[in-house]
């Protein structure tokens, strides 16, 4: 049985935290070091994460993706629990000592019950699922739909009124404003959607915008590679307040171009089935399909569980690291 | 009938009022629990509940009345417009069932039942091999009931119908599930090993769009089972070969569920080829889901594209009845979920939860989640 020790991670856990995670996931699916400063050590917002050690050797990990968070009209604070690693050697045996409960416990009573955090979540796999739900106290959120649609051979051409965009500024903030009506939503205001889509190491996307003026009508954030399931191109975020269907009609040619020009022949976005948006994509021709991910929450704000906020939370692909 | 549930079923009832005090960890004395209860029937009150004096055991048919009454009564404490059940129905619902009787129960020691699990049994097939499945419904205890002896007096009463009826082998069945009111969820996951499967979406068709043209389903009324029988075997056969999980849907389940129903009025149609070849049945009523009028469409089993007709069927009867919305309900992994959105069918979400538990290790949750084509036919929503 290991005799590890559960405590918050540092920064010269790193190489070691890597090296676990090549055991775990496989050898070149470990974050880089950049990739890894990017998810969660983000500046201005608090680190959130515990390992078990033996001496100066990690063998498991309970980590968070930091987020604000908007809840009923309040700034909080939540967090996406990801990478969740127990060492082979580290699992089972004798006394049946449970890494991943015990670290899984310090990061939520730590955080959670006890910190600041509204909000953890994720998208686990089934064993960490099932053990969630166990030891956890993690609840269903929803096994995801996606909204799938063909698309055609390009064009040559974005659509007039499309443009990419390569940087973001204060009209971002103002679209982001008008689209945020939901109860609960990570804040999509420039300085996030830079971080998200702009600042990832190892991984790119396709920004496009309808401007008018000095404002913009609508974004669509586009994955350039196919998404790890179905080989679909992922339209990662979309911000298009409700009203403007001649710009998300606008938007929608301008991510199939985009794909097209890419040889991809589908197009596929995840949204949650409370919102307008999902209903106002079937209304132009996606079909909605199951997929293999499930989403969990452990809710730690009063009035809040994972009922309210199947009703309530609007996300996309951009809160997840599935595409 | 009821107004709102369309069957004999707490699972179908709306959330618990909070004001009511359908507390589960209560301890409620016996003037209190009339307080916030008021007794429609003396009998229904009694002297202080003692654990020793309580019997759990599995439901027989002499049952009935006394079910009733307190069904009946914490029923109607939740759901204002709810309209008590009768002797008929229930006896339909658990002792005419041509898969088998499924429910237990407590009662004290003048007969009054305090708790309550009730199962609803299919026969199921998946490439030519037999499952049976039971859905959880009608769960209920009395307030002053709950907390009686070590654990709460439903859990005791739903753990013994596990014991009984959950497994493999001659009258058990590997696979309990339902669509539970949040507080029999809660409870479920807790205490009874119930694992939320998904969030259940619905199929939803507004009868003002317009249905796909072509030859309208021929409708069936009165005794029409008996000629259909045999292509009806013959659809059920075809839609059987495969690796999906589907329920019994032959002559006597359909004329049980559907015909014989005492609370309600089914409306059937049939797909024929000009041949008479079935290709496919559908089944609705009128009812609401979710607190709004609906078409509830049970089924719509179909081969070789007599979807399109058989929606066109439906679509003409909800305009009749003057109902703005058509809802079916079934496995996002059938290929029904995906063939009705070519017909104008959306996807929109539900405030159920599919939870289930399997008592079989080689079936487990996953494989009913992706396996199992299960509709709205199949529950007690409709």
């Amino acid at each position: 049985m290991t005799a590890a020790i559960v405590r918050e991670w540092r920064e010269e856990d790193l190489g070691s935290l890597l090296e676990c995670a090549r055991s775990v996931f496989g050898a070149g699916r470990e974050k880089s070091r950049a990739e890894w400063a990017w998810a969660f050590a983000r500046p201005g917002l608090p680190r959130r994460g515990f390992v078990a050690v033996e001496g100066e050797r990690v063998v498991g990990a309970y980590l968070g993706q930091s987020q604000r968070l908007r809840l009923m009209g309040e700034e909080r604070r939540c967090a996406q629990v990801v990478d969740l690693m127990v060492h082979p050697d580290a699992r089972g045996g004798l006394g049946r000592r449970s890494l991943h409960r015990e670290l899984g416990r310090a990061f939520i009573g730590t955080y959670g019950e006890r910190g600041e955090d509204a909000l953890h979540y994720g998208w686990p796999v089934a064993a960490a699922r099932r053990s969630g739900h166990r030891q956890l106290g993690y609840e269903l959120l929803r096994e995801e739909s996606c909204l799938l649609r063909g698309v055609d051979a390009p064009s040559g051409a974005l659509p007039a009124g499309v443009e990419a965009l390569e940087a973001l500024g204060p009209a971002v903030d103002r679209l982001a404003a008008r689209c945020a009506t939901a109860p609960a939503q990570v804040p999509r205001d420039a300085a996030w959607l830079r971080w998200r889509f702009l600042e990832r190491p190892a991984c790119e996307y396709r920004l496009l915008g309808v401007p008018e003026g000095d404002e913009l009508l609508g974004i669509a954030a586009l994955r350039t590679t196919p998404w790890d399931w179905g080989g679909a191109l992922p339209i990662c975020e979309w911000l298009v307040p409700p009203a403007e269907s001649a710009v998300a009609e606008a938007l929608e040619r301008a991510v199939a171009e985009e794909a097209a020009a890419r040889g991809a022949r589908e197009l596929v976005a995840l949204l949650p089935d409370s919102t307008e948006g999902f209903g106002a994509f079937q209304g132009r021709g996606w079909r909605v399909r199951p997929t293999p991910y499930v989403s969990v929450v452990r809710a730690h704000a009063a009035g809040v569980d994972a009922d309210w906020l199947r009703r309530h939370w609007d996300y996309s692909l951009a809160d997840s690291d599935l595409a | 009938m009821n107004s709102g549930a369309g069957g004999f079923d707490s699972h179908a009832l709306p959330p618990p009022d909070p004001a009511a005090a359908l507390r589960f960890r209560s301890r409620l004395s016996p003037r209190s629990s009339a307080t916030l209860h008021p007794a429609s029937d003396p009998s229904i009150d009694g002297p202080a509940l003692e654990a020793s004096a309580v019997e759990v055991r599995e439901l027989r048919e002499e049952d009935g009345e006394a079910v009733l009454r307190s069904f009946n009564r914490v029923s109607g404490a939740v759901d204002p417009g709810f309209r008590p059940r009768g002797l008929d129905a229930w006896r339909w619902r658990y002792f005419a069932n041509p898969a088998g009787t499924r429910a237990a129960l407590a009662l004290d020691a003048e007969g009054r039942v305090l708790a309550h699990f009730g199962g609803s049994p299919q026969e199921l097939r998946v490439g030519g091999a037999s499952l049976r499945a039971t859905q959880g419904i009608d769960s209920f205890s009395l307030p002053e009931a709950r907390r009686l002896g070590r654990r709460g007096l439903f859990v005791r009463v739903a753990r013994h119908l596990a014991a009984m009826r959950g497994g493999r082998g001659a009258q058990r069945d590997p696979w309990f599930w339902g669509f539970p009111v949040p507080a029999a969820r809660r409870i479920g996951v807790r205490a009874l090993g119930y694992e939320a499967l998904r969030a259940q979406p619905v199929l939803v068709l507004r009868s003002g769009s317009a249905p796909p043209a072509g030859v309208q389903a021929e409708a069936l009324e009165g005794a029409w089972l008996p000629e259909l029988a045999g292509p009806l075997d013959e659809l059920c056969t075809r839609l059987e070969d495969g690796s999906r999980v589907l329920a019994d849907r032959r002559a006597p389940v359909l004329a049980w569920r559907y015909l014989d129903a005492p609370h309600a009025a089914y409306r059937l149609a049939a797909a024929r080829t000009r041949s008479g070849e079935l290709h496919g049945l559908a089944v609705w009523r009128p009812a609401s889901f979710e607190g709004r009028p609906a078409a509830l469409v049970a089924e719509l089993l179909a081969v070789e594209g007599a979807e399109a007709p058989l929606t066109r069927w439906l679509v003409a009867g909800a305009r009749a009845a003057g109902l703005e919305r058509l809802v079916h309900l079934c496995s996002p992994y059938s290929t029904a979920f995906a063939s009705l959105q070519e017909l104008g069918w959306r996807v929109e979400a539900s405030s159920r939860l599919l939870v289930g538990r399997s008592f079989d290790r080689e079936l487990p949750p996953r494989f009913w989640s992706e396996r199992w084509d299960y509709s709205l036919g199949d529950t007690d929503l409709v």
